[in-house]
């Protein structure tokens, strides 16, 4: 179980820019829950993100993972039981390195980076395999650099590696945005598969309203740091994508978008 | 044809002596992405360390491990001021560079010659055992030529590490190696500890060729070696199959041997470094222009 | 690939291709650690002591001269390449010159006569076979000339680079020898060029009565504009040397580096004749002149006394 309590994040606190993303903001997601997150720009959506990553600190309010507190965590720390696919396909994986080698780096997640080998040939057939469950024909690529993939294969291996180790809960940061509608089902698609066999708890910020309403058991739109609207169960699947796009439209006419 | 194979041996191992120093500046300037200046500082710093202990008549092989230190502890120094203070990366190694000018006179004064008749790696165990009584120019190439290699099948070695695989990432996606639950930081430091103490160790093997050590021998030595890597990759690269060590010994070498041609040619040193800079400028134009052609 | 291998093809051919002068001649190596007006003098004068005690450049030998550009790295290539050519003698002018020409000659025993190195012990130029001249600069004689000119005299501001080891050394020196002559000497190490004029100032705030020269290659490098600071605030400065006295110092008690290069020159004919170097003890020039600027003693309102006057070289003229 993640718990976010009482968070309160002002930006440039005290300067002419200053701005409050969250005034004393709670949410809770149960293990194995596959909650969407959507809104507007500026909504808080990715400060939220950022704040149980911790890519930054809340001026006020805590971050509870299964009970303990983790709020002082540095971010690296935290990042041993979280797996994050960004937006920007060339953000989650080295460019210039090959696919068994992002594999072999991300197969070592939280243990010592020391002195053994990094890749051996019991480990690049296990990886051969992994990839080639994938199902994108990348299993004769591996030595191939991940710059010179496309950015749907990219971001298919970026998921696999994010969840390639045992993690807490997964982040997706839009993770289909920038990519063309084929590759994006092709992704969406992944990502249910991949979450549904691991029974992860995930959180994924979208743009995309129709994903929101198809994939995941929760749904949370937000507003200004509010929730404005919270369903999950029975009431989540019987919503439809009309039905949050009315209630989209009238906070995003509010905003004067 | 006798002076032609003297001067043959006599830019091969001065390519080799510098290879040391070049494969240093190749890890920060290429793999990490991080341009060190402390090299115009670590490198007299081995020397200089160097030129103390071989004349207090310590082993100089041990010697040759006192200077990877000396060296590893100034990389050290520039880690932290940038990571933990957060200092540009250029300013950074400024910093530790300028305390390294005075360090060094503290340590060696301005000049500093060891005498003939002191042991070094040339003229002691178990170079006389192993070379005999070959000539010393001939047993300075085999000697470098074993460090230059030996070194580069390190490196080339560590990069298939974890640890060096993580040294590589942390060059190529900072925040992918976040996300592995590492201190980028901390591989960030490891990788110009390394670099630092190979560039000292360079400078302490020149020392013990040379048997002297200058506070000024360290002027111009990162351009030198910032040309050497893009020399060696830009002529040497070729779609993966080259290893960058490889890239940066060769670049070594060439370097060394249009300095020697330009001698050879009687261009006045007064504009060596105008030459240097036009072959720089030439050899990344052409880089750039094969990029394209191949994109 | 092959276009590698004409490279490397090339590179060979044009090595060999250098190689190929292979008349048997005296051949002397001289490395230069920059081009400087002093150097300059050392390697002028050398080649003319050669030619006085008969070896003519051209007919008797023929000499291969290097300038290092003030680059160490740069001067070992100069050294080895003079080695790789099979000189007769090498030749080098500065310290770190000679060096560079002392480790080129450790196995193949080339005689080595160095020039103007301050302190030949020190730098462990004494062993092998190596020989050469010393310039040590004449301390005691430029303070006593101070005293001369300028009677009421305190202080003595003298700058000069710390990573020069000729500067430093001297610098003791002139400390341990100036209360003899009623003198306090006000110093500042630098350790780059773009320092020197701001320790200029900041001497001439201090009050200095005048500055003192010493042969420091980034100080000199910049005398023209220590000049102008100094004349604008009308306080004298003494050079180290010939040269320094042209541009505009007022006196100095130094070296003629020409006698110098000279001196060297026939240490070398020496050599040439068949003596051993490590038979000859290097040479340190006792010889110095006074050199007088009248125009700048004008213009600073300095009295010149007659003695002076007398013993004193003209450069104006």
């Amino acid at each position: 179980m993640l718990e976010v309590k009482n968070i309160t994040m002002t930006y440039d606190k005290g300067g002419v820019n200053e701005l409050t993303v969250f005034d004393d903001f709670s949410l809770s997601i149960s293990d194995g829950q596959f909650l969407s997150v959507v809104g507007s720009n500026g909504s808080g959506k990715t400060t939220f993100l950022n704040i149980i990553c911790g890519s930054i600190t809340p001026q006020e309010g805590s971050v509870i993972l299964n009970g303990t507190d983790i709020s002082g965590e540095k971010e690296y720390r935290r990042n041993r039981r979280i797996g994050r696919v960004y937006q920007n396909p060339s953000m989650g994986t080295c460019p210039n390195m090959t696919i068994t080698e992002n594999l072999a780096l991300a197969d070592n997640k939280g243990n010592r980076f020391g002195l053994r080998p990094a890749i051996d040939r019991r480990k690049e057939m296990e990886f051969r395999d992994l990839v080639a469950s994938l199902s994108l024909g990348l299993e004769d690529k591996m030595d191939m650099k991940m710059g010179s993939l496309s950015g749907g294969q990219r971001q298919a291996l970026s998921l696999l590696i994010a969840t390639l180790r045992p993690i807490d809960f997964l982040i997706l940061d839009e993770h289909t945005a920038a990519l063309d509608p084929v590759n994006s089902e092709i992704i969406m698609e992944l990502t249910r598969k991949t979450v549904e066999k691991m029974h992860l708890m995930t959180i994924m910020v979208t743009h995309n309203l129709r994903h929101a309403v198809e994939y995941g058991d929760r749904l949370v739109m937000m507003d200004k740091g509010i929730c404005v609207l919270d369903i999950d169960g029975e009431k989540k699947k019987n919503t439809k994508v009309e039905d949050v796009l009315g209630i989209f439209n009238s906070i995003s006419i509010e905003c004067g978008n | 044809m006798e002076r032609f194979i003297n001067l043959t041996v006599s830019v091969l191992t001065q390519g080799l002596i510098y290879s040391i120093l070049t494969y240093g500046v190749y890890i920060t300037y290429k793999i990490l992405d991080f341009p060190d200046l402390t090299v115009d500082g670590s490198f007299p710093l081995g020397a200089a360390v160097t030129a103390v202990l071989l004349d207090k008549g310590i082993d100089p092989w041990i010697v040759l491990l006192i200077a990877i230190a000396a060296g590893a502890a100034s990389g050290l120094m520039t880690g932290i001021i940038h990571v933990k203070f957060k200092v540009r990366d250029l300013l950074a190694g400024i910093i530790t560079m300028t305390a390294l000018f005075s360090i060094n006179l503290q340590i060696a004064g301005s000049n500093y010659s060891v005498a003939r008749t002191t042991p070094t790696i040339f003229t002691g165990f178990p170079a006389t055992v192993l070379l005999g009584t070959a000539p010393l120019p001939v047993k300075k190439l085999v000697i470098f030529f074993i460090i230059a290699l030996a070194i580069k099948l390190l490196l080339d070695l560590y990069f298939r590490t974890k640890a060096g695989l993580l040294l590589i990432a942390s060059g190529d996606n900072e925040m992918f190696v976040t996300s592995l639950a590492v201190d980028t930081g901390k591989a960030k430091i490891m990788g110009i500890v390394i670099s630092d103490a190979l560039v000292a160790l360079c400078g302490a093997l020149v020392c013990q060729e040379q048997r002297s050590f200058s506070a000024t021998m360290g002027t111009g030595q990162m351009v030198f070696a910032l040309a050497a890597v893009i020399i060696g990759l830009t002529l040497f690269k070729k779609a993966g199959s080259v290893k960058g060590t490889t890239c940066a010994l060769a670049g070594s070498v060439v370097y060394k041997a249009c300095i020697q041609l330009a001698i050879l040619f009687g261009l006045p040193a007064n504009l060596l470094k105008l030459v240097t800079a036009v072959l720089f400028l030439g050899i990344l134009i052409i880089g750039k222009s094969r990029e394209e052609r191949n994109a | 690939m092959k276009k590698y291998l004409s490279m490397v093809l090339a590179i060979i051919l044009i090595f060999a291709l250098s190689g190929c002068s292979g008349e048997k001649k005296v051949l002397i190596g001289l490395c230069q650690y920059g081009e400087h007006p002093s150097l300059d003098n050392c390697r002028l004068g050398f080649i003319e002591g050669l030619k006085e005690a008969g070896f003519s450049e051209g007919s008797d030998y023929s000499l291969d001269y290097q300038n290092g550009g003030f680059d160490d790295a740069v001067c070992t290539q100069i050294a080895q390449g003079f080695a790789a050519e099979g000189c007769t003698l090498m030749v080098g002018v500065a310290t770190n010159a000679a060096l560079a020409c002392y480790a080129a000659s450790e196995d193949n025993d080339t005689p080595v006569v160095f020039v103007a190195v301050s302190d030949p012990a020190g730098s462990k130029l004494t062993e092998g076979n190596i020989t050469g001249t010393c310039d040590k600069l004449p301390v005691a004689a430029q303070l006593e000339l101070i005293r001369m000119l300028q009677p009421d005299a305190e202080t003595i501001g003298i700058i000069y680079t710390v990573s020069e080891t000729n500067s430093v050394s001297t610098i003791k020196e002139y400390e341990k020898t100036a209360p003899a002559y009623g003198f306090r000497i006000e110093s500042i190490g630098v350790s780059a060029q773009s320092e020197v004029t701001l320790a200029v100032d900041t001497l001439i705030n201090k009050g200095v009565d005048c500055f003192s020269n010493l042969t420091d290659n980034n100080v000199v490098g910049v005398l023209d504009s220590i000049l102008e600071k100094t004349d604008a605030a009308s306080i004298p400065v003494y050079g180290s040397e010939v040269e320094q006295v042209k541009k505009g110092c007022a006196a100095g008690a130094g070296i003629d580096y020409y006698e110098l290069g000279k001196q060297t020159g026939r240490l070398a004919a020496r050599i040439l004749n068949g003596e051993k170097a490590e038979d000859i003890d290097f040479e340190t020039i006792e010889n110095y002149s006074v050199y007088i600027n009248p125009d700048k003693i004008t213009v600073l309102n300095m009295a010149l006394p007659d003695d002076v006057a007398q013993k004193a070289v003209d450069v104006t003229k």
